[in-house]
């Protein structure tokens, strides 16, 4: 276990759910880091270079979309992915964000933690 | 309706207005072949034009007997043989145009067109006149001869040749008026049979008249006051059909077959705020908005290829530029003879309806997103609750219980949230080729958890080499998992459960029985139906939303499918599920 653990940044607006999901990130062998709205999001992006982060869609002031497209649209942050984790499950809005770019589009109701962890290891481990 | 009305009426009509017609020409054939006979019969019975002529003639004679008689006195009483003489050549003129007549008569004479006598009876009439004329002749000569011979002298008293062709003249006088009786007699013969003809031929006639009244006056009578009264039927129905659809708040337009306006009712008037000579000609793409153009000319074309379409949702705009959204109604406007030749479109006023059912469907979305949210929260700070080491077993019990709980909450708005979007069609579907028996496969892998805590045999037959379906992976799968999911919740432990998918013609038939309570009869029907459940389902307190069946339903009829349910109460139930293979589909 030599390997540094995955820098996950989580943009989340609702204070349990971010909560709760670093809590078990965490506890399956991530390194966290949070912002807790879209303009902090940004930020964090471009201060931390995670390795992938989870992006909320619904949040005030600067959406989840918003946030997608700075990434996507700044070199140095465009090739870091973005899974979207959202409670919409509007057509509309998956095909959005897959155009603009994120790797895949989960809705939180219908997922565990522990499936979340599974599947971000794997992903991470295929593009690393 | 009108369509009907007039055919029936149209087709009665032919045959009576085809005999009326034979009927009258026979009768109008009858009165001309009657006059044609009438002036025949004439023309051949006509009172003879010599009649006239041959009693005028016969006259003659008596004047001349008598001319001959007077001459023949006069000439033996004259006082001078030049008077003598005169009264001599007047009876040789008068012998001689006596007997040129008798000739005539006797034996006809072409010049004046009079024919040969040839009436034996009137022959031998001639014959007595013809004697007399001699006797009388052969008297006025002795007496004409005594004249010459003796002038001037006086006549002896007795045997005197004048008393003798006095009584000659007499004789022949009688003769010769029988004769003229005669003619006259003939000539009146012959106008009593022509006047007989006549009136045998006008009585004719008017029994022809008379049978022309009663079997082509009257019936035709009849028969155009029947058609008046059809007409006039037909006439209230229309305008009674007119009276609806101009009172109608439906926009009703009648098109051409290209869709351009020819009427264009009240209540398009109102709807559209355009009149109907602004329509007129006009074509009805002009009221649509864009977006509808395509659609509207599409379902016109089906109209005109005669296949049946189903009410189209459109978008309009009024005179006012306001947005107006239509269920359009088309359908082809054909003659009794089936030739298609206009079209008819009503649009309905559905702006309220889909403002409402935009609202529904947004507040949906709203409260779903509202929903998952706090639930994705309670949902993941209990599975972290449940990995706590410090957790005791009862507390753990109780948040299994508590994760429980809320993924059956979650499930029942993601079912919600489905059955808003399907309802709606606005769900995203993808539809590909599926493999039904891989699906099954993986589904039965996935419930194997609990098929086991309930010590459930489930058997899974495939049968045959089985074609593809098309349908939406994920929905699909859906269906699938909820009928199982309910044959497992509903089958009692230690029961069994029996899936079968087999081909059944251009189908795939996928069967599940289950060995549970079953399904009474009285709610087989609503089964499918949204938020039912049976109820005796909830006598044995399974959890169920009442939207699961809803939801297999409206997944498998979007695909082209069919669900149906066989059960009897007590002894478990059978969900068939029918889709259409994919060379059938394609």
């Amino acid at each position: 276990m030599n390997t540094p653990p995955h820098r996950v940044l989580i943009i989340e607006d609702d204070r349990f759910l971010r909560r709760a999901c670093e809590a078990s990130l965490q506890k399956q062998g991530f390194a966290v880091t949070t912002a807790i709205d879209g303009e902090a999001g940004i930020e964090a992006v471009k201060r931390e270079r995670p390795d992938l982060v989870l992006l909320d869609l619904l949040m005030p002031k600067v959406s989840g979309v918003e946030v997608l497209r700075a990434v996507k649209e700044d070199a140095d942050t465009r090739a870091i992915p973005v899974v979207i984790l959202s409670n919409s499950s509007r057509a509309e809005d998956r095909s959005e964000v897959m155009t603009l770019g994120a790797v895949s589009y989960l809705v939180k109701a219908n997922l565990s933690l522990r499936e979340l962890g599974a599947y971000l290891t794997g992903l991470l481990e295929k593009t690393t | 309706m009108p369509t009907v009305l007039l055919r029936r009426a149209s087709r009665a009509d032919d045959l009576p207005q085809r005999h009326l017609t034979i009927r009258y020409i026979a009768a109008l054939s009858t009165i001309a072949v009657l006059a044609i006979l009438g002036y025949g019969v004439e023309r051949i019975r006509r009172p003879r034009a010599s009649d006239a002529q041959l009693i005028v003639m016969a006259a003659r004679q008596r004047m001349l007997g008598q001319q001959i008689t007077k001459a023949a006195l006069a000439a033996v009483s004259a006082t001078s043989s030049a008077q003598r003489d005169h009264y001599l050549t007047e009876l040789e003129d008068s012998t001689d145009m006596l007997r040129d007549s008798h000739e005539v008569l006797r034996f006809g004479d072409e010049e004046q067109s009079i024919p040969a006598e040839d009436d034996p009876e009137t022959l031998e009439m001639y014959e007595r006149v013809e004697a007399h004329l001699n006797a009388l002749l052969a008297e006025a000569r002795t007496l004409a001869q005594s004249a010459r011979e003796a002038p001037l002298a006086p006549l002896p008293p007795s045997g005197d040749p004048r008393t003798r062709l006095l009584a000659a003249e007499t004789i022949f006088m009688e003769s010769a008026n029988d004769l003229v009786r005669r003619y006259a007699d003939t000539a009146s013969a012959h106008v009593r049979s022509s006047d007989d003809i006549q009136l045998t031929l006008t009585v004719a006639l008017l029994g022809v008249l008379l049978l022309q009244g009663a079997f082509v006056f009257a019936p035709a009578v009849r028969h155009v006051r029947t058609t008046i009264l059809a007409l006039k039927d037909t006439q209230a129905t229309l305008a009674r059909l007119a009276a609806i659809v101009e009172s109608s708040g439906d926009a009703i337009a009648g098109t051409s077959l290209t869709g351009d306006v020819q009427t264009w009712n009240r209540g398009a008037e109102l709807m559209f705020g355009r009149t109907a000579a602004e329509m007129s000609g006009k074509s009805i793409a002009s009221v649509l908005r864009p977006q509808s153009v395509d659609l509207v000319h599409e379902s016109l074309a089906r109209v005109r290829a005669g296949e049946p379409v189903a009410p189209l949702d459109a978008v309009a705009t009024d005179a006012h530029g306001k947005r107006i959204d239509l269920s359009l109604m088309m359908s082809p406007i054909s003659t009794a003879d089936g030739a298609m030749t206009s079209l008819s479109i009503i649009g309905r006023d559905i702006t309220d309806r889909v403002q409402a059912q935009k609202m529904k469907s947004e507040f949906v979305s709203f409260v779903s997103h509202q929903l998952r949210t706090p639930l994705a929260g309670i949902k993941w700070m209990l599975e972290l609750a449940a990995e706590s080491p410090d957790l005791s077993s009862t507390a753990g019990e109780y948040v299994a219980d508590a994760r429980a709980s809320a993924d059956r909450l979650i499930d029942l708005v993601n079912d919600l949230l489905d059955v808003s979007r399907l309802e709606e069609g606005r769900l995203t579907i993808a539809p590909q080729k599926v493999h039904l028996d891989e699906m099954t496969r993986s589904l039965i892998a996935e419930l194997d958890g609990l098929v086991q805590q309930k010590s459930i045999t489930l058997v899974y037959v495939s049968r045959g080499d089985l074609p593809e379906v098309i349908v939406d992976p994920q929905l699909m799968r859906q269906a699938l998992a909820n009928l199982m999911s309910n044959a497992i919740k509903y089958t009692p432990a230690g029961g069994h459960i029996d899936l079968v998918l087999e081909h059944d013609g251009d189908a795939v038939r996928w069967r599940i029985r289950d060995s549970g309570i079953g399904i009474p009869t009285s709610s087989q029907a609503r089964l499918f139906e949204k938020f039912y459940r049976a109820d005796n389902a909830l006598i044995i307190h399974t959890e169920g939303t009442g939207l699961g069946l809803y939801l297999v339903r409206l997944i498998v009829t979007q695909f082209g499918g069919g669900i149906r349910c066989e059960s009897e109460e007590g002894k478990g139930a059978t969900f068939v599920v029918t889709l259409p293979a994919a060379e059938v589909a394609a």
